[in-house]
């Protein structure tokens, strides 16, 4: 990455330090990572870009699967980085490709607003990686540990705390890498497993008709499984156009269906 | 009569190179050695002398860098002091915006910040220009800065100049320091034993002839004949005229030169010729001199923006 001489004018544009995404980081991550370096409260990157590009209307806490196209302009600025190593800090541009649009958005992988950190992650370089935002999954891949959605004081982890220093309970002030590293069973470890692949593989190299195909099977394996027509079968999945990646996925682990098992199919 | 020469020619253009002269090498001579030493001076010289363009000069060589990975050098911290802003804050703002984008924070914790930032992006000197417009205000808050700098858990030792511009061969804040108050006792203390107030001077008869050389150099290519050196003599006369150096300081100072050179050589070149003559010099000099207070009543429109005249050096 570039490195910035005062005799340039940019200087004056960017932060006071700079920072660039770890491998596989996600954007909130990155953004705490800014806060730390620059020694600012928790929150305090994401409420300046938020202020510089009037953005009241994304509220508090956005999902952060996708970029918010009037953020990535700015942010690449301060930091001076180029947009696309930005954009590879969220689901942007796989989930365009998966769902064949130019203008993705956080739904699509999950509707659901959860906020975990791995304790090892961030006590070995502060990472909060895209991982964490995969819908069901409650362990960190790499390290093979429960992901943490609460402090041991009980309060519940805040992303963007406002006060508090950067990956730090709000309530008590504990780093978030100082939470317990708990091994999952490996029976949960298996089911983790197969659900990684499985958004692992959409994520990286699937497409609209991997999906379609992929729907296809579940619905085949549930109208067999229970022997009804899909007018009986009270939990067939419904002919929607979109499923969340989040929701599909989900249901293809629950019902036994592998990675293994969708490819052949393709 | 139109020139043809003058009509074939490109625009004038005004070079805009960083000149080390005589007085810059004197003036950031005593920059670095604050810097090196972490001493506290007071360094003054008469307005116009080229003391903003030796700062900037130096903070752009001070190897000063912001790398990605979030880390930040500023070896040398450079503002000019907030005029308009008598208060503390225009001090704290300036300071802290010399580390560029920031979000907005208390003045509470802003001071704070600015102490670790100076710490962390290892500020070694700082530097305030036209220091005479600092109040006591700002002076307690620079000695409050650097105080908290030097103690724990930082225990950096910052060399600091005052950059002043100065008159009638005194030097601001002599007066100021030498008072009872502990508060200046203190100040006086931490400045330099040895040098405390340094008056850089301008430029003797001497130091002006390779000056003008490299302004030969610099402008060859508009007037291929030139041969400024030859009058360094009426140069330097003209340019120690009481109106020009009210202090009879007998040194010439960047900007009357710089002035006194490109309107001669600008009007040499619009005029066709290739180099410039005696005549022409004398007519700029009385320009600045005599006529320099002249109003000019004109109906006439400039075709295009000129390229407005700043001191070189």
């Amino acid at each position: 990455m570039q490195t910035l001489p005062l005799a340039d004018p940019q200087w004056f544009t960017t932060f006071p330090h700079r920072v660039s995404p770890i491998a596989d980081e996600w954007l909130p991550g990155l953004l705490l990572r800014c806060d730390e370096a620059n020694d600012w409260s928790s929150g305090t990157t994401y409420r300046t870009l938020r202020e510089q590009t009037q953005l009241e209307r994304l509220g508090s806490g956005p999902q952060f699967m996708v970029m918010p196209a009037l953020l990535l302009e700015p942010l690449a600025q301060l930091l001076l980085l180029p947009e696309p190593s930005l954009l590879a800090t969220t689901y942007h541009a796989e989930l365009a490709r998966l769902y064949d649009t130019p203008h993705p958005y956080g739904r699509l992988l999950s509707p659901q607003d959860t906020f975990h950190v791995c304790p090892a992650c961030v006590a070995h370089v502060r990472l909060l990686t895209r991982t964490l935002v995969w819908p069901s999954l409650r362990s960190c891949p790499l390290h093979q540990i429960e992901l943490r959605n609460t402090c041991q004081c009980g309060a519940k982890l805040r992303l963007f705390s406002g006060k508090t220093a950067p990956f730090t309970c709000v309530a008590c002030g504990r780093d978030w890498g100082n939470l317990p590293h708990c091994q999952i069973s490996r029976t949960r470890a298996r089911q983790e497993r197969q659900l990684g692949d499985l958004y692992e593989y959409f994520l990286t190299s699937g497409t609209p008709r991997h999906l379609a195909y992929a729907t296809e099977i579940l619905r085949q394996q549930q109208k067999e499984k229970s022997g009804l027509s899909w007018r009986q079968h009270p939990k067939v999945i419904p002919y929607r156009k979109n499923f969340s990646l989040g929701y599909l996925v989900e249901r293809l682990v629950a019902v036994g269906i592998s990675l293994h098992d969708i490819r052949s199919y393709w | 009569m139109s020139n043809p020469l003058r009509e074939a020619r490109p625009p004038f253009v005004l070079n805009r190179d960083f000149l080390v002269t005589p007085f810059e090498r004197r003036f950031q001579g005593w920059l670095r050695h604050a810097w090196r030493a972490r001493s506290w001076h007071v360094i003054a010289a008469v307005p116009g002398s080229g003391k903003s363009s030796g700062i900037h000069d130096l903070v752009l060589h001070s190897g000063a860098y912001k790398e990605a990975t979030g880390v930040t050098r500023l070896p040398v911290l450079a503002i000019r002091s907030p005029k308009h802003d008598p208060r503390e804050q225009g001090l704290l703002m300036a300071l802290s915006s010399a580390f560029g984008v920031l979000p907005s924070m208390t003045t509470a914790a802003r001071r704070l910040w600015v102490v670790k930032m100076m710490a962390q992006a290892q500020v070694e000197c700082l530097i305030v220009d036209d220091a005479q417009d600092l109040n006591l205000r700002h002076l307690a808050f620079l000695k409050e800065v650097t105080d908290n700098l030097a103690a724990p858990p930082y225990q950096r030792s910052l060399g600091l100049c005052l950059v002043a511009a100065h008159g009638k061969h005194d030097v601001p804040f002599r007066e100021v320091f030498a008072g009872p108050e502990i508060l200046w006792q203190q100040f006086h203390w931490r400045l330099d034993t040895e040098h405390r107030y340094i008056i850089v001077p301008g430029h003797t008869e001497e130091e002006l002839r390779p000056i003008l050389a490299t302004f030969e150099d610099l402008y060859r290519e508009h007037l291929p004949d030139l041969h400024l050196s030859r009058w360094t003599k009426s140069i330097f006369t003209w340019l120690t005229n009481p109106i020009l150096d009210p202090d009879a300081t007998g040194r010439v100072t960047m900007h009357h030169l710089t002035r006194l050179v490109t309107i001669a050589l600008r009007r040499a070149y619009e005029r066709g010729a290739t180099d410039v003559d005696a005549a022409l010099l004398g007519e700029v000099a009385d320009l600045l001199i005599l006529r320099r207070d002249e109003i000019t009543q004109t109906d006439v429109v400039l075709p295009n923006d000129p390229e407005p005249e700043r001191e070189v050096g």
